[in-house]
């Protein structure tokens, strides 16, 4: 394990790639929230309903997806000089994604 | 709609300020308060969870607290012992581990509240500093055995482990299990949410108020004194314990 103080790879450009996805999924669910509830108001009928849940479950959608796409990319951005990291973050990804399925 | 928002708003402070994922108070909340099924109070939690997550690790990784390289490493033992125990769910008897588990979280409790000196286990892992980082991988196993046996979310261990174990300062120990817990609540969640349990018209007010409280908590947080902190997680621990003590009662 990297010391806790440990600078061995460009942690702010791997620090900056994880906020901003992590934002940018936020930032998308917020935006699907808000197209849902503007179709509310401005729509009428069963039609604006249908819209408004299905961007309604696309933001939770994209906030569930968030961490992983996170993960994601740390992992794909880490391989170009820490590749242990990047072996740690999709293994941690593959694992989750293997619990989830036997969780189902 | 407005009840789900401030009880997403709470969440969201105290998971930020913490590093929790706030399932402990969003769970009762939204049984309790607004009504909702169990099953669908903790589906929308995790999702809320996974917003809190997204909102404050946002915040401490632009501020470069988060500790990417460890979080991500325990991360992986943690989610291989979530993943075992799941596997081994009714193998293992699960009354005594209740009082265990029970037992472990008293004493963690007991070593997080704050106090002048160093605690026991503080001063035991600084004579043997070598090995902290294994300590430190089991311990997340460990962790990851009691978040997939019992229910409890990563945070309320992953925090103790981080600054007992790894003597990461309490708010970086705090922000590295921020960006952990997200992990671990986006699995748990992808399922509730396959499974249909999770209304997406309910979470939506849920989830934006758990990213309007995450936010500011996590932007503030470093004003609030670490000490006054740990207290509160102390607490949060005994109150975790007393819930095992309860589930141990009722399987005897």
């Amino acid at each position: 394990m990297a010391s806790p103080t440990s600078d061995a790879f460009d942690r702010p450009a791997v620090e900056r790639l994880a906020a901003a996805l992590l934002a940018g999924m936020a930032l998308l669910a917020v935006l699907c929230v808000a197209l849902g509830l503007g179709a509310q108001v401005l729509a009428r009928g069963a039609m604006a309903g249908a819209w408004a849940t299905r961007f309604f479950a696309w933001g939770r959608d994209a906030i569930v997806l968030a961490p992983l796409v996170s993960l994601l990319g740390v992992a794909l951005r880490a391989f170009r000089g820490q590749r242990r990291l990047a072996w740690f973050a999709l293994a941690a990804l593959v694992v989750t994604l293997v619990g989830m399925g036997l969780a189902r | 709609m407005l009840s789900l928002f401030v009880i997403g708003l709470a969440a969201g402070g105290f998971g930020a300020l913490l590093g929790i994922g706030g399932g402990l108070i969003i769970v009762p909340a939204l049984s309790l308060l607004a009504g909702l099924p169990l099953r669908a109070a903790v589906g929308t939690s995790l999702v809320c969870v996974c917003a809190a997550s997204a909102a404050s690790s946002t915040v401490y990784l632009r501020r470069g607290r988060v500790e990417l390289p460890v979080g991500i490493e325990l991360q992986f033992f943690a989610v291989v012992g979530a993943v075992a125990a799941g596997l081994g769910a009714g193998l293992v008897p699960a009354t005594p581990l209740y009082f265990f588990f029970a037992l472990l979280l008293a004493f963690t409790a007991w070593q997080m509240w704050p106090r002048r000196g160093a605690g026991w286990l503080e001063r035991r892992l600084s004579r043997v500093s070598g090995s902290r980082v294994n300590v430190a991988r089991g311990a997340a196993v460990g962790a990851g055995v009691v978040s997939g046996m019992l229910g409890v979310g990563g945070g309320i261990l992953n925090t103790p482990v981080l600054h007992l174990v790894l003597g990461l300062p309490f708010q970086r120990a705090v922000a590295t299990s921020a960006y952990m817990i997200g992990m671990t609540a986006a699995a748990g969640a992808l399922v509730y949410v396959a499974r249909g349990d999770v209304a997406a018209d309910l979470v939506t007010a849920a989830m934006l108020g758990t990213l309007a409280g995450a936010v500011p908590a996590a932007l503030g947080g470093h004003r609030i004194s670490a000490r006054w902190l740990r207290g509160v997680f102390s607490l949060l621990l005994v109150l975790v314990a007393y819930q095992m003590v309860r589930r141990g009662l009722a399987d005897f």
